[in-house]
């Protein structure tokens, strides 16, 4: 991981070193202080919440005038959904998605048990619990709100940036600069093109998946800003070779890769609610949860997406060569 | 409910602080200039007491 890290940040120009002093301030000093911090007799939710607010505020104010320009209606109608969604599922849990007299796996009906109380009791192999994969489809039936609300952010993102690239061709150059920056992958041999193509798509997954303990934050943002440049990056396409080159030039990979990826998101998605219900003292079985995630990332997203990024490096180049 | 207990879970409420955040960077960004020094350290701070 370090090493992926390093590959992808000396690219941006931050060095090594500021990468060892972030880390050092913002994972082994808390870590050091929570020792301490655990004692002082106060709310714990206060001083975290200060910390958001702050950031959350700063953030927004140095990036105002960009918001204002253009993604303010993305991230309002993103910010939107997401809370609907929330007030939804919160005020009617979910329930129990296995048939009556069998054992529950993720949740009860009345508190948001989740995850792996669905451990409890089951087979263990090697100290690791056995999940069937039809354990793992329960699952996914159990997020089926948040995998239909990255679903419907990710679409309305990219509409919404196909026609915003049509309207002002000025923002969407502004965002193709983005990738611009990734060109130095093409000259690379294929094997490591392959390489860089899945550590990139699943160092994005793992961090919208994991991070989405942030209040969702991370997948949302990953979520939107992706939707938005499918669909800045769809028009610039459309109008230069048309429609079959975008098919051609996107399903082959992406049939594997846009479904592993929204459900990354939608997991990510999960943890936050599951984070936003531990802060207001429900039930909620958040480790569980996470390590539910570390299962999926391992099981699924990791292989999947060394699949589509195969086949996005050998595949739908001549995809595309067949439809020019 | 009376004023200071409601004012409390108020600030407890991370949704409720998020949309003010969001609000007042869009609306009176001015203070982010001081703000700003503030991130890593804010960082910080939830990092412990999470």
């Amino acid at each position: 991981m370090p090493a992926i890290i390093f590959v992808f940040t000396s690219q941006t120009g931050i060095s090594l070193s500021y990468l060892v002093q972030i880390s050092l301030s913002l994972i082994l000093l808390p870590a050091l202080a929570s020792r301490a911090v655990a004692r002082i007799p106060i709310n714990p939710v206060l001083p975290i919440n200060l910390g958001f607010f702050l950031v959350t505020y700063t953030v927004i104010g140095l990036n105002h005038g960009a918001l204002w320009q253009g993604s303010a209606t993305v991230a309002a109608i993103a910010l939107a959904c997401t809370f609907a969604n929330a007030l939804r599922t919160g005020s009617r849990p979910s329930v129990s998605f296995r048939r009556p007299g069998r054992d529950r796996l993720f949740h009860s009906p009345h508190i948001h048990k989740t995850a792996l109380s669905l451990n409890k009791g089951r087979a263990r192999l090697k100290g690791r619990y056995c999940l069937s994969i039809k354990d793992d489809l329960a699952y996914l039936k159990s997020i089926r709100i948040f995998i239909g609300l990255s679903v419907f952010i990710f679409g309305l993102t990219t509409v919404v940036g196909y026609y915003a690239a049509a309207v002002d061709p000025e923002l969407a150059s502004n965002w193709t600069k983005e990738l611009e920056m990734l060109k130095w992958i093409l000259d690379q041999p294929p094997i490591l093109i392959m390489m860089i193509i899945f550590l990139k798509n699943l160092l994005a997954s793992a961090m919208a998946m994991l991070l989405g303990l942030g209040l969702g934050l991370i997948p949302l943002l990953v979520v939107t800003s992706n939707g938005f440049l499918l669909g800045i990056v769809g028009y610039a396409t459309v109008q230069k070779a048309g429609w079959i080159f975008l098919a051609a030039g996107i399903l082959p990979h992406g049939i594997i890769e846009l479904p592993v990826v929204l459900i990354s998101i939608a997991i990510g998605f999960r943890l936050g609610y599951l984070l936003a219900l531990t802060l207001a003292k429900e039930k909620a079985d958040l480790s569980g949860e996470i390590r539910m995630a570390f299962h999926f990332l391992v099981r699924y997203v990791a292989p999947l997406l060394f699949l589509a990024a195969a086949i996005e490096t050998f595949i739908t180049p001549i995809a595309i060569s067949v439809v020019t | 409910m009376n004023a200071k207990k409601w004012a409390a879970s108020l600030l407890k409420n991370s949704s409720f602080i998020l949309l003010l955040s969001i609000a007042l960077g869009l609306a009176f960004p001015g203070p982010v200039e001081v703000t700003k020094g503030l991130i890593t350290p804010a960082l910080m701070l939830m990092m412990a007491f999470s």
